[in-house]
């Protein structure tokens, strides 16, 4: 179980390499007349664009893509693109993926990318916490902020400290 | 005996009357400052190196003084810190609780029981700190090397993560102060995103952790943050090109048109993006030159394009344009923050003309980390150049072939 998110890093470390490194803007419009649809937008919740020939435009649900477009999600939104083939790859907040019908199911649900990644995603990519930063505020903020020597406790060294606080009014009145 | 009630009635409330006077009298002269801050009753002050008695004693002191008044701020943090120091850290964190219960909003306060409990590596501390830099605006630059600590480190991040989703006043001078300081721009770009996130165009914070990022080699990120911040509207169709229509204003961000804002007498030319008569408010991209030696580029547009075959189509209007080769469209190789090789260049544009179609084939190899699309002068790299007139161009579009 612990290797658990060793894995999941591993395996979209390997999608990343496996896709180009540059997103959306190439690749066919949504709904081409000379290629078929193999894949579509359903569930979307917020915002998503795709690739044309002349760049990136907003979808709305139920859009249908060629192979090789590019659907990206904007911040807050979430979607299922649906293949054709029954394949469902779920796309979270400012995500990517490229639609790929002739790969592996599996395969193209790790081609989905998050770009701007959110604290929580990338924890889990990092796999494990780190030590303790208790050591930060000790060096940072105590110095910052009049020091441990400062706060030592006495009368005079407490007086200091208060007595830079000018306006700071804590007078029940 | 009515008459007797009634003078015991008055006694009483004299009594009562003078108590609370007293107590008003002690609290405002005797207990605290003119400045509001408490007064603090004589204390030992202790020695270096002092001894088990006199430490001992200092605790008495502390005692007594609590005794005295429980609400005495300075001794409860006093009594706090002498907790702390002696090993005793949760007497310590309800100490500091308690001294939060009497003054939440304490700049000192809130600042000792913040580094208390981020030493015990508690949430706590963080949640203080953050009410800390947006009670005191002044206490952000003490602040903020502490938050980009926490950001750096991964303890902290998930939290600093929903304290930002409240999008609070401090954020965005954070995301300023953190990216113009080193901070990685990937771990800046949600914040950025939040802080943002009710501006109408990206805020300078947020232009410059984009910023970062391009030079940084993450175009992707780049792009994508930026294009979370375009307003919705404008993200109906985007475009290769950015508004190759001129019909906003630019907005010098990101992948958006930068036009320049230089002196004209310094760079030797203005650009604009002015009205053209006729209906329906169409607008379109003016450079006027002075004539004089030509210096930085009019308008630019960083592009972010896949290897490929595309080709960019637009209108030009030169008027009375002179100069010795003229001026064009190039797109040019970007790797970090130095500007390179040409990839494409447009025709070249000269003299008078009516509104005519042009175009120029690109063809993006991968070679380069990233491109830009700009305005300049023909002249060979590190030539100077002399330009005269103005040039007018409206509906550049890039297609892919």
């Amino acid at each position: 179980m612990k290797l658990r998110p060793v894995v999941k890093a591993i395996a979209v470390v390997l999608s990343l390499a496996a896709v180009p490194n540059l997103f959306a803007q190439q690749g066919p419009a949504p709904v081409a007349p000379a290629a078929p649809a193999v894949a579509s937008l359903l569930a979307l919740e917020g915002d998503a664009l795709a690739s044309t020939v002349s760049g990136l435009v907003a979808v709305t649900q139920g859009a249908t893509f060629t192979n090789g477009t590019r659907v990206l999600t904007m911040a807050k939104s979430t979607g299922t693109i649906e293949y054709t083939d029954g394949c469902l790859v779920n796309l979270g907040p400012n995500m990517r993926v490229e639609i790929r019908l002739g790969a592996p199911c599996e395969q193209r649900q790790l081609m989905a990318v998050q770009t701007v990644l959110d604290p929580a995603t990338e924890l889990a990519l990092e796999g494990a916490l780190e030590t303790a930063t208790a050591s930060i505020p000790a060096l940072v903020l105590g110095g910052a902020l009049g020091g441990p020597a400062g706060i030592v406790a006495g009368g005079a060294g407490i007086a200091a400290l208060v007595g830079t606080s000018p306006g700071d009014s804590v007078s029940p009145n | 005996m009515p008459a007797t009630s009634g003078s015991a009635a008055r006694l009483a409330i004299v009594a009562v009357s003078l108590f609370l006077l007293w107590r008003v009298f002690h609290v405002n002269v005797g207990l605290y400052e003119v400045s509001g801050q408490p007064r603090l009753a004589a204390l030992p002050v202790p020695a270096a190196g002092s001894s088990v008695d006199s430490r001992a004693g200092e605790r008495a002191a502390l005692g007594r003084l609590l005794d005295d008044n429980p609400a005495e701020l300075a001794a409860v943090l006093m009594l706090a810190r002498e907790r702390e120091t002696g090993g005793d850290v949760a007497g310590a964190s309800k100490a500091y609780r308690t001294a939060l219960d009497i003054a939440p909003l304490h700049r000192e306060t809130l600042a000792r029981a913040s580094a208390h409990f981020l030493r015990q590596g508690q949430p706590a501390g963080l949640e203080l700190l953050a009410r800390l830099v947006e009670s005191y605006p002044a206490m952000r630059e003490r602040a903020f090397p502490v938050l980009a600590e926490l950001l750096a480190g991964s303890r902290y991040r998930a939290q600093l993560s929903q304290i930002a989703a409240r999008n609070p006043a401090w954020l965005d001078p954070f995301v300023a102060w953190a990216c113009t300081r080193g901070t990685d721009p990937s771990l800046l770009a949600p914040l950025a995103l939040q802080a943002s996130s009710a501006a109408a165009a990206p805020t300078r914070a947020a232009a410059c952790v984009i910023d970062r990022l391009r030079i940084s080699g993450l175009w992707e990120q780049a792009y994508h943050l930026w294009l979370n911040l375009v307003p919705k509207a404008r993200r109906a169709r985007l475009g290769f090109v950015f508004n190759g229509g001129f019909d906003y204003p630019a907005t010098n961000t990101g992948f958006d048109w930068t036009i320049s804002q230089d002196a004209e007498r310094r760079v030797g030319h203005t650009a604009e993006i002015v009205r053209l008569p006729g209906a329906g408010d169409p607008r379109a991209l003016r450079v006027a030159y002075n004539g004089a030696r030509q210096r930085g580029i009019p308008a630019r547009q960083y592009l972010l394009l896949l290897p490929g075959r595309y080709e960019l189509t637009g209108l030009a209007r030169p008027q009375g344009l002179k100069a010795n080769r003229g001026i064009h469209w190039t797109v040019r190789c970007v790797e970090g923050d130095r500007i390179g090789k040409v990839v494409a260049r447009s025709e070249r544009f000269l003299g008078t003309a009516d509104w005519q179609p042009f175009s120029m084939k690109v063809e993006i190899d991968g070679s380069c980390g990233g491109h830009v699309l700009q305005l300049e002068p023909v002249v060979e790299e590190g030539q100077i150049a002399f330009v005269s007139g103005s040039a007018w161009f409206d509906d550049l579009v890039l297609w892919r072939r």
